[in-house]
């Protein structure tokens, strides 16, 4: 079969992608290197085990990534250390850990795994470099996005108050939001105390039946996966939406790397099959959505003669501008029962500190919501191990007193693009196919610890506010590297000199080579999720690109 | 013919020295023995140490729930496991008889909770902490997986299939 697109990544940009061209037409193959997986078989939320259980990793691969040296911690930034009242400091030595890049490799991306959240970004996030002279202007406009937001929302079953004044809307959610939990209304008292809000958040979870699938039951757990499929991830939204005799999925299929030719075309790709096999296959189209990470990893693996210093880094810049999820988290226990194991995860957010301008003496914004569940605090295990002291008779009373008391409130800030945060390929490591894996350099600035200062205060003042008994842990970025949001290694912009990709996606040099993730941020936003935003761009791109294929603007292959 | 003997030894002298170095070869000899292949009754005492851990009250003990057969398991599969629960247990034998002058096993209950109290108290350099922090862990996890645990909390299983459709109300505390 000839194709008109290869996507490469199931995630909400491959997912998109695919969706798109193949509504519009064209024969689309999709490749996603891990496997698929059954919402109602593989998620273990109605087992005894469910709490350790976490999210199934059905991958057999190796670890294809590590990390470059960390940065020292200072004496003067004690307070952001990570700890736990029982066991001590989580990072025991003096220098930033590496715990992980939390992703999932499967069809429908790190959506599988994610928390819901369905966030525009702010419009005024979008023009640091024009505004505070900082980091850089996306070249697409909140306005250019709008009715994609509109239509990613639709599709994903997006559930919110549409009452936001910061983000423009031509159309209401589709759907009502969800009540706030019990917990997130004694929040909201306490905000209210503090002269803050604390709103519904808008989440890809469904508030009543949508689209042939049921409403979410609010068991608290999405980060375990889904087994009702009411969350919107990619693989029951958009991968269920495309054409399938348009579209082919093929998973386990494990890109090598793209073929650059002649005349600035990609010839093709290298995968090896779920058989092991290896297999070339082309297209008139190439579309890169694995990550930020995976992506500038595959593009600079793909040197060859035409492209000798990785393809589409003719700026120099793919892999680099990293970006992360700045993160704090305080976790307490209240003075009353709240049955804090119930209702959605991140279901109220505080958008005060949004805006790029409202941290003082910082540019760049960040929110607040509630985390008691992204905390993994919803099961007694994690009560015993974690929350409750001791042990013996005094530790089974203390279970019976404290268990649904537990409080977690979160924060996530912008990062701005610094020198010291980049991914490259390793000097030495390969993996299992024999491909340089990638090396995460990640290096936090003053700036950003302000950030951080700044999230620990407001959630211990939030905390403080509710007359908490205590707060029992706390835990943050300063001292681990652990992000499930990554951005900005092939940055999208008007210049080919500073950037890799147009406002279309589109390479400046590679006529028909698209890349459609994360990875193409210019920033991070204000803390906002990128899901909602990477779908949306999607579909904005998918459109320029399905002219251009239908077009003939590239050369027949 | 001279003998290179000591200034003041003399017979008299050795047996002094030889009574006073037996509680030293008392508090050794379990080592030796243990490092010979004596072995520690290793099941039963883990089956004391969980039973400290999470005894009996309204809710069964932890053996009464199968955690020490789960972490006899465990044991089995994992190498590093064994070598880190056979220290741990070696060191609660050696102070007990270092305190009490008998095994662990034959302590009185206070006895033996006061030397758990000792490990927990020992630090995080210690291995008789880490064998605490990682039996606690383990102990936990097995216990609070099965649902004869949940008695008095106000929890009722896992969150599937129900879910909490009664979320954004105030929970009703009653016993799961």
């Amino acid at each position: 079969m000839t194709y008109d697109a290869i996507v490469v990544g199931s995630g909400a940009g491959g997912a998109a992608s695919a969706y798109q061209l193949s509504r519009l037409g064209l024969k689309v193959l999709l490749l996603e290197s891990g496997p698929a997986y059954n919402p109602t078989v593989d998620y273990q939320l109605h087992t005894n085990k469910w709490e350790m259980a976490m999210f199934p990793d059905k991958t057999v691969r190796q670890p294809w990534y590590n990390f470059g040296k960390m940065q020292i911690l200072e004496k003067q930034h004690e307070t952001l250390r990570s700890w736990n009242h029982i066991h001590g400091l989580h990072n025991q030595t003096m220098r930033r850990l590496p715990v992980r890049y939390s992703h999932v490799q499967g069809l429908g991306g790190s959506t599988l795994h994610f928390t819901g959240e369905a966030h525009r970004l702010n419009p005024a996030s979008m023009k640091l470099k024009t505004d505070y002279d900082v980091g850089a202007d996306w070249p697409v406009s909140y306005e250019d996005l709008e009715q994609y937001y509109v239509q990613a929302e639709n599709i994903v079953g997006v559930a919110g108050a549409s009452n936001d004044k910061v983000r423009f809307r031509s159309k209401p959610y589709p759907l009502p939001p969800h009540p706030l939990s019990f917990a997130s209304q004694k929040i909201a008292t306490a905000c209210n105390k503090l002269g803050l809000s604390w709103v519904q958040n808008s989440l890809a979870a469904l508030s009543q039946p949508y689209d042939g699938r049921p409403k979410c039951n609010y068991c608290n757990n999405c980060n375990r996966g889904c087994p009702r499929r009411d969350k919107g991830s990619a693989d029951v939204t958009f991968l269920a939406k495309v054409v399938p005799s348009r579209c082919t999925i093929k998973t386990g299929c494990h890109v090598l790397y793209l073929k650059p030719g002649k005349n600035d075309q990609i010839d093709g790709v290298h995968y090896i099959d779920e058989m092991g096999k290896s297999v070339f296959v082309q297209a008139t189209w190439y579309i890169i959505a694995c990550g930020a990470i995976a992506t500038p990893r595959l593009l600079l693996n793909s040197k060859n003669k035409y492209a000798p210093d990785g393809l589409a880094n003719e700026s120099g810049q793919v892999g680099r501008n990293f970006l992360e999820s700045i993160s704090w988290t305080s976790c307490a226990i209240a003075n009353e029962p709240l049955g804090t194991q119930r209702g959605l995860p991140a279901d109220g957010i505080c958008w005060d500190f949004n805006g790029p301008e409202s941290i003082p003496g910082v540019v760049g914004g960040c929110r607040l919501s509630l985390a008691t569940s992204e905390a993994s605090l919803t099961g007694p295990i994690n009560y015993a191990n974690r929350v409750v002291s001791g042990w013996g008779i005094q530790h089974k009373q203390q279970m019976r007193h404290a268990f649904g008391r537990v409080v977690a409130i979160g924060g996530i800030a912008e990062q701005l693009p610094n020198p010291r945060s980049f991914v490259d390929l390793d000097k030495v490591q390969v993996d299992e196919f024999g491909m340089p894996k990638a090396t995460i350099y990640s290096h936090l600035t003053e700036m950003d610890i302000d950030k951080l200062k700044f999230m620990a205060n407001k959630t211990r003042e939030i905390l403080q506010a509710m007359d908490v008994e205590a707060i029992f842990e706390e835990y943050g970025t300063y001292d681990r590297f652990n992000s499930a949001h990554v951005f900005g290694t092939c940055r999208m912009g008007e210049s080919a000199q500073d950037s890799v990709v147009d406002r279309f996606c589109c390479s400046h040099r590679w006529r028909n080579l698209s890349i459609v993730d994360a990875s193409v941020f210019p920033g991070t936003g204000g803390g906002e999720a990128p899901s909602l935003t990477i779908e949306a761009l999607a579909l904005y791109a998918c459109e320029t690109i399905y002219r251009r294929i239908v077009r003939k603007d590239v050369q027949d292959l | 013919m001279r003998r290179n003997r000591p200034a003041n030894a003399s017979r008299r002298n050795f047996v002094k020295l030889a009574f006073c170095a037996l509680p030293v070869f008392r508090f050794c000899a379990p080592v030796e023995l243990y490092a010979q292949g004596a072995s520690l009754d290793l099941p039963s005492m883990l089956r004391v140490l969980l039973d400290i851990l999470v005894p009996k009250d309204a809710t069964p003990s932890a053996t009464g729930l199968g955690v020490d057969i789960k972490i006899l398991d465990k044991l089995e599969r994992y190498k590093f496991y064994k070598v880190l629960v056979k220290k741990g247990c070696l060191w609660f034998e050696q102070k007990s008889i270092h305190l009490y002058k008998v095994s662990f096993l034959k302590l009185k209950e206070s006895e033996q909770i006061k030397l758990m109290q000792l490990a927990e108290k020992s630090g995080l350099r210690a291995p008789e902490y880490n064998f605490f922090r990682a039996l606690r862990q383990d102990a936990y996890i097995f216990y609070y997986s099965n649902p004869h645990s949940w008695t008095g909390l106000v929890y009722a299983g896992p969150p599937q299939p129900h879910g909490f459709p009664d979320f954004h109300q105030k929970p009703i505390v009653q016993v799961g």
